[in-house]
């Protein structure tokens, strides 16, 4: 304290160096800024004030006007006695504050000098620090109190800030919920991981209900054992003679085809006509529409399936529902439809020695023979071609070759007869 | 930022030459009388303290503030008109 009142007893040579002592910028003391140097000095010597802001003013003032009211109080009077001789106690206040811009920062100042220059930043401030803690006037206000005791020792003093300031921001998210209105990104940090923890919560969910949903292969492995028919990796659909595999009611009851459903159910249930009829009128239904209808069949199936245990019904549903395998059997057959399909055109193409394909009856009693289309056939213009055309015309028209022959024939007896005779 | 005054493009237009020191941006009548009293009439002599004071910013707001009772934003605007009068001109 000493130091700071003999300030203004020293030359500007002295003062001067004292700046310079104090790491503040080389700046010529004159008697006109003077009063504005010790009171950097001041500052700079109190410990806490900007003589950052002196040596980097454009980067730090900024930062300082953001948070005027983050200076803690202390050490006013001191400061008054030294410079009162000519300024008055308005524009102490507006000096104390080093880059005040705003209007609303110059209304705090008459509490800021208080608050400036005191070296007890760590006891004066940490309530009103404590109670800041949204993002933009926190981070501010600390880095602004880092920043000034000197500018060298900025990186060193901002961890032990930044780890108050987490600090901060854990206790107040926490516990008061009404800081957490300042601080919209800690608020928008804590909806993030609320989102990713349910979101992981429905993952652990799903999987979870993926092997519950998979109760089609846990039942297989019950059922497995009592035959090997379980699961043939493709059924064709003209198989319906065959016997149904025991797996059937168990999972394949809701998809497999009707035939094959019915003969079961006939051989296994034969006093219970009325179930047959619902399951066969419910086949049709959920054969339609898919595998949500799958769902909706439920109450059926348990009736169908009331062979198999009931505890497998709900869960073979809601298997049926989830699982892809319904939709690899439904594949199945549709591909094996397709397939039939597809033999049954080739065959009915390929089958041209059948009485009914377009030739033969061209070739038939009509006698008529197809003849490709006009532009496909070769040029024949010989008058060969065009007689024996001619001639079978005539042919087909008047059975021409049966009377030449006749013809001939007569011819020939009448001349042998005149010959011997 | 808000943008700029007429007074400000006048001052940084041309050479401040023997210019009062009320041409400088953000100061009035007022603050001129004040500047005026304490010796700084022309805007050179405004210039020259700005100039000792090493450009900078807040050393000369701070003086500004401390001699005339100028405003936060009253010394930036003139603070603003001589740096860039000074980057054009010096």
């Amino acid at each position: 304290m000493a130091d700071v009142d003999d300030l203004d007893a020293l030359s500007n040579a002295e003062l001067r160096a004292k700046m310079l002592a104090q790491g503040l910028p080389n700046i010529p003391v004159t008697d006109s800024s003077r009063k504005v140097l010790v009171k950097r000095l001041r500052a700079s010597i109190g410990g806490q004030a900007s003589p950052a802001a002196a040596a980097s003013p454009k980067k730090s003032n900024r930062r300082e006007t953001l948070a005027p009211s983050a200076a803690p109080a202390a050490a006013s009077t001191p400061v008054d006695k030294l410079d009162g001789n000519k300024v008055a106690p308005a524009t102490k206040a507006r000096r104390t504050i080093t880059a005040a811009e705003a209007k609303e920062a110059e209304r705090r100042r008459p509490e800021e000098p208080v608050a400036r220059k005191p070296t007890s930043t760590t006891s004066a401030a940490p309530a009103i620090q404590t109670r800041r803690t949204s993002t933009s006037s926190s981070t501010v206000s600390e880095k602004k109190e880092v920043e000034r005791p000197a500018k060298k020792p900025e990186p060193i003093a901002e961890e032990p800030a930044a780890s108050k300031r987490t600090n901060y921001h854990e206790n107040t998210l926490e516990v008061n919920s009404l800081i957490v209105l300042e601080s919209d990104e800690e608020e928008d940090e804590q909806l993030a991981q609320a989102a990713d923890l349910v979101e992981q919560q429905y993952a652990a969910r799903e999987k979870l209900s993926k092997p519950t949903s998979s109760v089609s292969s846990t039942y297989d492995y019950h059922r497995k054992p009592s035959s090997t028919l379980v699961d043939p990796p493709r059924r064709p659909a003209y198989e319906a003679s065959a016997v149904d595999p025991p797996r059937r009611p168990v999972y394949d009851a809701p998809k497999v085809d009707l035939p094959r459903r019915q003969a079961y159910e006939a051989s296994a249930a034969p006093s219970i006509p009325a179930a047959k009829t619902q399951t066969s009128s419910y086949d049709f239904l959920s054969n339609r529409p898919g595998r949500y209808s799958s769902y909706v069949r439920s109450p059926a199936q348990s009736y169908v399936t009331a062979e198999a245990p009931a505890t497998s019904s709900y869960p073979r549903t809601y298997a049926n529902e989830l699982s892809d395998d319904n939709e690899a059997e439904d594949a199945q057959y549709e591909s094996d439809f397709t397939r039939n399909l597809a033999r049954l055109r080739a065959e009915r193409i390929g089958d041209r020695s059948s009485p009914y394909s377009r030739r033969t009856v061209a070739t038939g009693s009509v006698g008529y023979e197809p003849l490709p289309r006009r532009s496909l056939r070769p040029d024949d213009n010989s008058v060969s071609v065009a007689f024996g055309r001619w001639v079978n015309s005539l042919e087909q028209k008047y059975r021409i070759k049966s009377k030449l022959f006749i013809l001939f024939v007569v011819l020939l007896l009448i001349g042998v007869y005149s010959i011997f005779f | 930022m808000s943008g700029t005054s007429q007074k400000y493009r006048n001052f940084v237009a041309e050479p401040m030459g023997n210019k009062a020191v009320t041409e400088l941006a953000g100061i009035g009548e007022t603050l001129g009388g004040r500047l005026t009293e304490a010796g700084f009439d022309k805007a050179y002599t405004v210039l020259g303290q700005y100039l000792v004071l090493k450009k900078d910013e807040e050393l000369f707001k701070d003086w500004m503030k401390e001699v005339c009772h100028a405003s936060s934003k009253q010394a930036s605007d003139c603070y603003n008109c001589l740096n860039d009068w000074c980057e054009e001109f010096l």
